[in-house]
């Protein structure tokens, strides 16, 4: 140790320093942007703006601005689209994969790892989604309308347990995990229907592509490769395989999700070894300065290797698909004119109920129909601070629908009635989110 | 094991001796540590990989991937499938919103756009070099700095001589340049007979001469200039300064920061590759933490992080954030040099060669050429200028006494040294590209730098391998 007086205390980055900026405006962001609420919020804020934006004397920028067409082209091969169709399919593939990444997560060492356990937040995400698409259904039995069904299922996670932190700022762990893993087989039952019933004149020679580069994947992976690099490399050329082939390449972002190692490649302690090593090899004052940096950087990497590349890249992407992605693809998509015009026909009328009905009495009834059924055949019990009527809260809360059902609603419909569909979305959205919100509020009868 | 390096600093491609750049020694590694696939016992990594990674970690690999692209190039442009050739690199490559799409052929994403890459590089070279390398000191500067303004001096005036007032005037630029990277490696096929004060000689020369390209390239190659964009640039120049003060450190912001400056150089009519040398010069020379710090956070995590925590990642933030801080102990200019090198030298500039070096060699050419007083500008001024430019400023230096030859150097070696720096290369291929647009004059000036490139090296070879009077000297 060559100098005891000095330097021995790590210095802050200006996000974390004194200065008036960082202490006035950075670190109360910061801080709320790492609770429940926030990325809920996020997401209203978006809606909002979506609204406003669309229903304004500058809706025409509106639609100017996300129908602008993004090129990337070389020669004669290339992809072009509108900007919207760039945020839906290419931005939304993060979100996927982080999707992917939470589940694989929660299979292996999180809520879902216990079969038991699991058996009912998953029934009652069953039970959810199968009865607000019969209900929808059933008010549109014949297509096109009728294809709308998958927008009327998805449970938009963030805002699930944005509502519920807002109604029970305290509410249990329990409850809190009881929500999670049921929006987790929720997406589970989303991303399947989409892959199996979204998908239209499928090239299945593309598909098979696909799917043999993420058996390369697959095989990397057990002969260690380990640079991102390579994987990068796949990701992309399997959305591309799947970009065209009739699935939505989104479904590459969750196959790369799954497809991620959740165990740390190197043993912690053989890490901590290296660790007190470097530290012990290294000099304070090293010349020329950057003597050491081959070690440090090593170090660095060893620390990276003693993290799974599942927790790794969840970190990495979650703050992103948060706060940049969902947000603006509600900001692309969310902008629905309500003008009375957009509701002359019946079938969009229909639409918009359908839609309403499944969200709000399909979801929640579907939900506590799912559990009960659970709760009597299988022996589960409701967890701790759960009674029927939380649950029937929960499932309100499960009902706000949002960005996957608009990403549905952008598979199944064109024109007015993908109008309809949006109107339907957000016209749900307010109310089972009041809905979730005052059952969530109300009093659990103390008794069972 | 700690490793020494030298002063000698790295320049254009093909130095490997910082010592950031190596690949991880596994074999220091202790135990317990697994090794990827790369560094495993298998067939394909055993065979091939391990021995090739062996190969680019020496100090000629920049050399020779060079050397192998220039070769595909020319084959390839005098091959029955020379049509192919320019078709390729005139492929147009899209990218954009609808109105504002930007769309160029492939030679021209990796002439302006990969090559900034390189340029970046060259700035953080630069910037090293005269923090803590040769060109920190002026004694030890002065001959190399002397001898690196002669050797651009005499080939322009020598170019000039001929072309002045010609259509080839504005080509003066061309045999100025030296390609340290095809320099570095016929100096190595010279085996240790010259390495010792030589290299370090050589490389300095080389950044010398990287910082007159530049110059060269800024103030008398670029298009007309419009303020407004220039003047954005300038403002982005003290944003970044300023961040760089108050310790923002985010990748992300910088990075935002680089390509918004790009954009605007390269839309002020300035060559763009002068944004990667700018920035390569404000990176930051000095580690944002003392390692001793980092030494004592390393142990702290060390000891409080446990073997088999539960959920499996319950460590993970301890680790990320160890990992945060120990990349911090290294200043960003070596991570970056240590993260972009392995591009630039193996992608980026064997990349330009291949696009930029197919030059038609049928007998018409060659006869136009050997007329032609562009070509024979370039031939004479790479061959003779730079040999006659080093040497004469070297001898002026030393006799005036404001330097001295580096310790073990010859006169002959130093004239070897000289030759060898009149390779000019992918330089002065880049600097035809902006000197003639397209067409005759292009073609006349690209093959005459190969042929000159061709000569000068043979010509630096023989000086320096026949040289028996120095002794050999081990690395």
């Amino acid at each position: 140790m060559t100098r005891i007086e000095s330097g021995e205390e790590l210095r802050l980055p200006w996000s974390r320093s004194d200065r008036p900026i960082p202490r006035r405006v950075i670190r109360p962001l910061q801080s709320f942007l790492e609770t429940e609420v926030a990325s809920g919020l996020v997401l209203l804020l978006a809606l909002a703006i979506a609204l406003v934006w669309a229903n304004s004397p500058l809706r025409g920028a509106y639609e100017d601005l996300w129908s602008r067409r993004l090129v990337l082209r070389l020669g004669r091969w290339g992809v072009e689209d509108e900007l919207r169709g760039w945020i839906g399919d290419g931005l939304m593939t993060l979100f996927f994969l982080v999707a992917g990444l939470e589940i694989k997560r929660e299979l292996l060492t999180g809520e879902l790892r216990n079969r038991r356990a699991a058996i009912l937040p998953a029934a009652a995400a069953l039970g959810g989604m199968v009865t607000a698409a019969l209900l929808y259904l059933a008010v549109n039995p014949r297509p096109p309308a009728s294809h709308g069904w998958g927008a009327a299922m998805p449970t938009d996670i963030a805002l699930a347990l944005g509502v519920l932190s807002l109604a029970l700022p305290r509410a249990p762990a329990s409850l809190r995990v009881f929500v999670l893993s049921l929006a987790i087989a929720d997406d589970l039952g989303t991303i399947a229907a989409v892959a199996i019933f979204y998908s239209h004149r499928l090239d299945l020679w593309s598909i098979a592509l696909a799917v043999a580069l993420g058996a390369v994947v697959f095989a990397a992976q057990r002969i260690n490769v380990r640079s991102i690099v390579v994987y990068g490399a796949l990701g992309t050329a399997m959305w591309l395989a799947l970009h065209g082939s009739g699935v939505s390449p989104t479904l590459a972002g969750v196959a790369m999700g799954l497809l991620t190692p959740a165990v740390p490649f190197q043993r912690p302690r053989a890490v901590s070894r290296e660790a007190h090593r470097i530290a012990d090899e290294t000099v304070d004052d090293p010349w020329p300065p950057d003597a050491d940096a081959a070690q440090w950087l090593e170090l660095a990497r060893l620390c990276r290797s003693a993290v799974s590349p599942l927790a790794r890249l969840e970190s990495v992407l979650h703050p992103w698909t948060s706060y940049l992605v969902l947000p603006l693809f509600v900001l692309a998509d969310a902008g629905v004119e309500i003008a009375p015009n957009a509701l002359t026909t019946t079938r969009s009328e229909r639409v918009v109920v359908g839609l309403v009905l499944a969200r709000a009495v399909g979801k929640p009834l579907g939900i506590v129909l799912g559990s009960w059924l659970a709760v009597r055949l299988s022996g589960s019990r409701l967890p701790d601070g759960l009674g029927w009527r939380r649950v029937l809260g929960v499932g309100a809360a499960a009902g706000v629908p949002f960005s996957v059902s608009l990403f549905v609603a952008e598979l199944s419909f064109t024109g007015p009635l993908l109008d309809a569909a949006r109107v339907g979305v957000v016209l749900a959205a307010v109310v089972t989110g009041l809905l979730g919100f005052l059952l969530l509020r109300t009093r659990e009868r103390a008794s069972s | 094991m700690r490793t020494s390096i030298e002063g000698a600093p790295g320049s254009l491609v093909g130095n490997e001796d910082h010592v950031a750049h190596r690949p991880t020694d596994w074999t220091a590694l202790g135990e317990g540590i697994r090794v990827p696939w790369s560094r495993s016992g298998r067939a394909f990594p055993r065979r091939v990989l391990q021995p090739l990674q062996a190969f680019l970690a020496a100090e000629s690999a920049g050399g020779l991937v060079l050397l192998a692209a220039s070769l595909l190039a020319l084959s390839w442009a005098n091959s029955p499938l020379r049509g192919s050739y320019e078709a390729l690199w005139r492929t147009k490559l899209t990218v954009g919103p609808s109105p504002w799409v930007v769309s160029q052929d492939l030679r021209h994403w990796v002439n302006d756009g990969l090559m900034s890459l390189f340029f970046l590089v060259v700035g953080l070279e630069i910037k090293r070099e005269v923090l803590t390398g040769e060109l920190r000191t002026i004694r030890a500067a002065a001959l190399p700095v002397v001898a690196a303004i002669g050797g651009m001096v005499a080939p322009a005036l020598l170019y000039l001589g001929l072309n002045a007032g010609g259509v080839g005037g504005r080509g003066w630029g061309v045999p100025m340049a030296t390609d340290i990277a095809f320099a570095l490696g016929v100096l190595t096929l010279t085996a240790g007979r010259a390495r010792g004060g030589l290299k370090p000689f050589l490389l300095t020369l080389a950044i010398v001469d990287d910082i007159g390209a530049i110059v060269v390239i800024a103030a008398v190659y670029s298009g007309s200039v419009s303020w407004t964009p220039l003047l954005v640039a300038c403002a982005l120049v003290g944003a970044a300064v300023i961040l760089r003060r108050i310790h923002v450190r985010a990748g992300v912001v910088y990075l935002a920061l680089g390509i918004a400056l790009w954009v605007a150089v390269f839309e002020s009519g300035v060559h763009a590759s002068v944004a990667g040398v700018v920035l390569g010069l404000l990176t930051p020379a000095a580690p944002f933490q003392r390692p001793a710090a980092v030494s004592r956070e390393a142990r702290r995590v060390a000891d409080r992080t446990v073997d088999d925590p539960w959920p499996p990642d319950a460590d993970a933030p301890h680790w990320l954030s160890l990992a945060g801080i120990a990349r911090e102990a290294v200043s960003p200019l070596a991570r970056l040099e240590a993260a972009l090198h392995p591009w630039t030298t193996f992608l980026v500039v064997p990349l330009f060669a291949l696009a930029n070096a197919g030059v038609r060699l049928s007998a018409d050419a060659l006869r136009a050429s050997a007329t032609s007083s562009v070509t024979l500008g370039i031939v004479l001024g790479l061959v003779a200028g730079k040999l006659v430019g080093v040497l004469g400023a070297s001898a002026l230096a030393v006799r005036m006494g404001v330097g001295a030859l580096p310790e073990g150097v010859t006169w002959r070696q130093l004239a070897g040294g000289a030759a060898v720096a009149g390779i000019g290369f992918t330089l002065s291929i880049f600097v035809a590209e902006l000197a003639f647009p397209s067409g005759v004059l292009l073609e006349r000036a690209r093959l005459g730098v190969l042929l000159a490139s061709v000569v000068a090296g043979g010509l630096g070879y023989a000086i320096l391998s026949g040289d028996r009077s120095a002794e050999r000297e081990g690395p």
